[in-house]
């Protein structure tokens, strides 16, 4: 309870920063920019450029899904970077973490204040993702029941709790890199530099995931889900893919929360 | 050093406090003793050490030796309990620049869990008004000057009524006007009681406030005490207005003195002056032993120990202070 | 202050080692040897044929190794061929490529195929199933209700739909793409077992989270490429649920098929209807054209005759249907059966030769196939830790589950 003031503030902040509109707008773009090329080129590429781009013009609703599947290689982990990174570097940076521990927050407390704004952070992305995708799909195509990958067909609001749910697990994808973000935050007063170390670990990951000799290493990958959210357009939905994903982000939360709270709890604030 | 209150007495006490960065010790075995409701300076050359003990005594940093009592409550450990009632200016202020003013207050008046929401917007603009920020409240911080910033900062540290300020370098960007302004503040909010802990590296700015003074040098403390026992121990000096320098000179080291002539221009009298050491005679001895060697007295003052020279003695001068 | 310092830092160590402990604790678990009742190698066969698991859904797992290197897709995507342990190799293609003989096709599908591939079981009797490959973000689905048969591939947006009268008798060709079930890969495996091969049963790990024995066979030969096959058989219905074939030579199981998750009891109904979306392309085949046109004289039950529905008790076998289907296309099979001279050898040791005149172009001509393959005596291997092709340079081709040794052998007339 004693957080809230701290959290609603905390969030409050986050969204009056110029910088997360700019972030956000620029991955509502994304979809944007797919749904208007789509449009402008008339006729449905075939079997060329991401999934489901040529089920675009049937059915705006697969203009979100195309657009959160463009984002989750780069543009939502280097905007996560950014929020992650700035989490502790970030007030380490500008000084005021040390107003904020003398007035008192516990150091833990705060790390959970700022993980949850970090989190609401990448619900907010994706969300503007789909909901930009879903508005400007609506305006462009048709939007009606969908075709699920098992060839069933599902209605139009049946579809749209499937967006949400996509929407859902990119989120959950995207919170353990938001704990490691934590963790690296943590460790320096140079936020800029935090942002760009959480940046490259979520692109070194994807790579170690594409490496064939390194199998065993994959399941433990914090990106290993990221684009499994394919599960939630099958008949029955798979949750299989859901849980795991779920379960690995919940490591990751548990290990580098625990790894944040070590280093922050026992770090001098010098800034 | 002297007259060390009983511990409950003391707002901030500390044993063998010391810090280290790496190999280098930045604050070493320092013995504090801050008495409740003193004006208490803290002073020391930039470098002595001042910010990381504020640090430390904040729980910003974990001291590596020694124990730390604020307001009878150990720190860091109780630092949940002790802090909502310090209030603290750390190392110049700090907000973000693209809030406004009060908004920065009201974040930091939400961080602290123990505050009164149901006042906080009353408390944030009674402490905008106390440091004269009151019309500059909506503005975004990027457009206050640094003296504005540094009144902001005093205003977060009254946002509550607090048992203990402290307040580093309080004075730091302003200018004669704002440092009288935050002087009367002090001294005021020390008539209500409140103990504050000053630090400054310029006596002169708070020489005027001060119960209490300590003094920090190369991260030790070098003297601690009351205003008036840190100006016994320092020296009075004599000066000698006569013609007559040579014997004056000679009577005056006779006498177990270190005289030196001072220039003075353009006048046939020259002076001659000397620091009156502990052991020195009273300066009645010194006019009878100059009047008896036959030298012409024409002036003769005793100037009283000064505070500046004690601190000078104590942390050295000029810029050779900091290893 | 330093223990209050490490303090902090036990959260940070507990949490990687709880992490580790349940993964550990999670996959010893799965490892466990299970203290099961013990039984003979014919009981668990028995069980096997007598399982009345007619009903259940699961996930499964399909692992393919075969040593060969990764080839870059020769544009037969969409292609779910399947890996085949049986002596009579061969993979068939879709309806679409028929251009080629599946031969043609033979390395690069199965270069394809390496790797993890996953798919949803569901099935409901005798008649009623549905598979779901699970093809990161496309799937295919093979759909059987009675005598209908759809099939829909979600990238191309195409659904086939096949009305077979008097099914089930006659399986449809194309449905031999979709993976094998641990059912149809232990049948496979226990028909061509005869009296060449050592059989013994372990207590083995559970399988899909089930207790479970494991019906080893191993090849009595010298020359075979089979190292071990491995069966996994659910202690509680008899079910088989997982099928491991060892190469010799190769640490990786060469094919492991097998239930990730297994859950008896019926699936919804509604999962065996299906609808071609709107907007679908739909392809009606009355007949399957291919089944009549490509096999004059094929019958399932020829081909398979172990696998032949009378012919165990308990036919309602699981993982029988869909295994069935994919049983029946084989080109080693159709060969064998249309010309029995060709074969050589019985049991694991059977290879097959195939005339020059039957070999097709585009086999002996394949450039790709060509670069794979190493010159050895009499001719070029192909080689993969399961299989060994030799195309002669008088142009037969002569392939086996065995070693080069057998195949030359068996090339110079022995």
């Amino acid at each position: 309870m004693s957080n809230r003031g701290l959290l609603a503030n905390e969030v409050v902040l986050l969204y009056r920063r110029r910088r997360t509109w700019a972030m956000l707008l620029a991955l509502g773009a994304v979809p944007v920019l797919i749904a208007v090329a789509v449009r402008l080129t008339s006729g449905p590429p075939t079997g060329r450029g991401p999934a489901f781009l040529d089920r675009v013009a049937g059915n705006g609703f697969f203009v979100a899904i195309t657009g959160l599947l463009v984002c989750i290689p780069l543009f939502l982990p280097l905007t996560v970077a950014v929020v992650a990174g700035d989490t502790i570097a970030g007030e380490a940076g500008s000084g005021t973490l040390r107003y904020l521990l003398t007035a008192p927050v516990s150091r833990p407390r705060l790390l959970l204040v700022k993980f949850t704004v970090a989190a609401l952070f990448c619900l907010s992305a994706t969300v503007m993702v789909a909901a930009c995708g879903l508005g400007i799909g609506s305006l462009l195509f048709p939007v009606g029941p969908v075709t699920l990958l098992s060839g069933t067909t599902v209605s139009a609001p049946a579809a749209l709790l499937r967006v949400g749910l996509i929407a859902l697990y990119v989120a959950v994808s995207l919170i353990g890199l938001a704990a490691v973000g934590l963790f690296i935050s943590t460790l320096t007063d140079v936020p800029v530099g935090a942002m760009a170390a959480i940046a490259v670990i979520a692109v070194a990951a994807q790579i170690l995931g594409q490496l064939p000799q390194l199998d065993w290493l994959h399941p433990w990958l914090f990106t290993h889900h990221w684009l499994g959210f394919a599960d939630l357009l099958r008949d029955p939905i798979r949750w299989a893919e859901f849980g795991q994903n779920a379960l690995l982000q919940g490591g990751y939360l548990l290990v580098f929360g625990a790894l944040a709270y070590g280093r922050f709890a026992s770090k001098d604030v010098l800034s | 050093m002297t007259g060390v209150p009983e511990s409950g007495d003391l707002a901030i006490q500390t044993a063998g406090l010391g810090k280290s960065f790496g190999k280098r010790r930045a604050v070493n075995n320092l013995d504090l003793a801050v008495p409740r409701g003193s004006v208490f300076g803290f002073l020391g050359p930039n470098g002595s050490g001042k910010t990381t003990t504020i640090r430390m005594l904040l729980g910003l940093a974990t001291p590596s030796s020694g124990t730390i009592s604020l307001l009878s409550q150990p720190m860091p450990a109780a630092a949940g309990e002790v802090l909502p009632r310090v209030g603290a200016l750390v190392e110049g202020p700090a907000f973000h620049l693209f809030l406004s003013g009060r908004a920065n207050l009201t974040r930091l008046d939400c961080a602290d869990a123990t505050a009164d929401r149901s006042t906080r917007t009353r408390r944030v603009d009674a402490a905008l008004e106390k440091v004269g920020l009151g019309k500059a409240a909506k503005l975004p911080v990027h457009a206050y000057s640094l003296g504005m910033k540094q009144r902001l900062g005093i205003a977060n540290a009254l946002l509550r009524e607090r048992e203990l300020l402290v307040l580093d370098e309080p004075t730091n960007g302003l200018d004669p006007q704002g440092t009288r302004e935050v002087r009367h503040l002090i001294s005021a909010l020390a008539t209500e009681g409140t103990t504050v802990f000053v630090s400054s590296h310029l006596l002169s700015e708070i020489e005027q406030i001060c119960s209490h003074v300590a003094v920090m040098s190369v991260g030790n403390l070098v003297a601690q005490g009351t205003l008036e026992q840190l100006r016994a121990q320092g020296r009075r000096g004599v000066k000698v207005a006569t013609p007559d320098t040579g014997v004056a000179m000679a009577v005056l080291s006779r006498l177990g003195l270190d005289p030196q002539v001072e220039p003075v221009p353009g006048g046939e009298d020259g002076i001659v002056g000397a620091v009156l050491g502990p052991e020195a005679p009273e300066p009645e001895h010194l006019v009878e032993g100059l009047v008896a060697a036959g030298v012409r007295v024409r002036g003769f003052t005793v100037q009283p120990a000064s505070l500046e020279e004690r601190f000078v003695a104590l942390t050295g001068e000029g810029f050779d202070l900091v290893q | 202050m330093k223990p209050a310092v490490l303090k902090k830092w036990i959260p940070a160590v507990l949490a990687p080692a709880v992490i580790a402990a349940f993964a550990i604790g999670a996959s010893i678990a799965a490892d466990a040897q299970v203290q099961l009742e013990p039984k003979t190698p014919q009981q668990v066969l028995q069980m096997i044929v007598d399982s009345k698991v007619t009903d259940f859904s699961g996930s499964t797992s399909a692992t393919l190794d075969l040593g060969i290197p990764r080839l870059p897709d020769l544009g037969s995507n969409g292609t779910m061929a399947t890996p085949d342990a049986s002596p009579g190799p061969g993979a068939s293609a879709s309806p679409d490529s028929t251009s080629a003989p599946p031969e043609a096709h033979l390395l690069d599908m199965l270069a394809a195929l390496s790797g993890t591939h996953e798919a949803q079981v569901y099935v409901d009797g005798p008649d009623k199933a549905r598979i779901q490959v699970l093809d990161g973000m496309d799937e295919q689905n093979f759909i059987r209700n009675g005598s209908s048969l759809w099939h829909y591939d979600s990238s191309s947006n195409t659904a086939d739909h096949i009305v077979v009268p008097g099914f089930p008798k006659k399986a449809s060709s194309k449905h031999s793409t979709m993976p094998p079930t641990p059912g149809a890969m232990a049948d496979k495996i226990l028909e061509a077992m005869g009296q060449n091969t050592d059989m013994s049963v372990a207590d083995g790990p559970r399988i899909a989270d089930r207790d479970a024995y494991t019906l080893e066979l191993v090849p009595r030969s010298d020359d075979s490429l089979v190292a071990k096959v491995s069966i996994g058989v659910d202690a509680a219905t008899g079910a088989p649920l997982q099928v491991v074939v060892d190469a010799v030579g190769q640490t990786n199981p060469a094919v492991s098929v097998g239930f990730t998750s297994f859950t008896p009891g019926t699936p919804a109904a509604n999962l065996f209807e299906f609808t071609p979306p709107a907007g679908a392309k739909v392809n009606e085949h009355k007949v399957p054209p291919r089944a009549l046109k490509d096999k004059p004289g094929h019958h399932p039950d020829a081909a398979n005759p172990g696998k032949k529905l009378g012919h165990k008790p308990g036919n309602a076998k699981p993982g029988k249907q869909p295994g069935h289907r994919f049983d029946t296309d084989k080109p080693g099979h159709k060969k064998a059966m249309q010309r029995p001279d060709s074969i050589r050898g019985t049991g694991w040791d059977t290879v097959v030769v195939v005339p020059a005149k039957d070999v097709p172009k585009e086999v002996a001509g394949n450039a790709m196939l060509n670069q794979l393959a190493t010159p050895v005596e009499g001719g070029k291997l192909l080689h993969t830790s399961l299989l060994n092709v030799l195309l002669t340079d008088d142009g037969r081709m002569v392939l086996g589950l065995v070693s080069l040794a057998r195949l030359q052998a068996v090339a110079n007339g022995k």
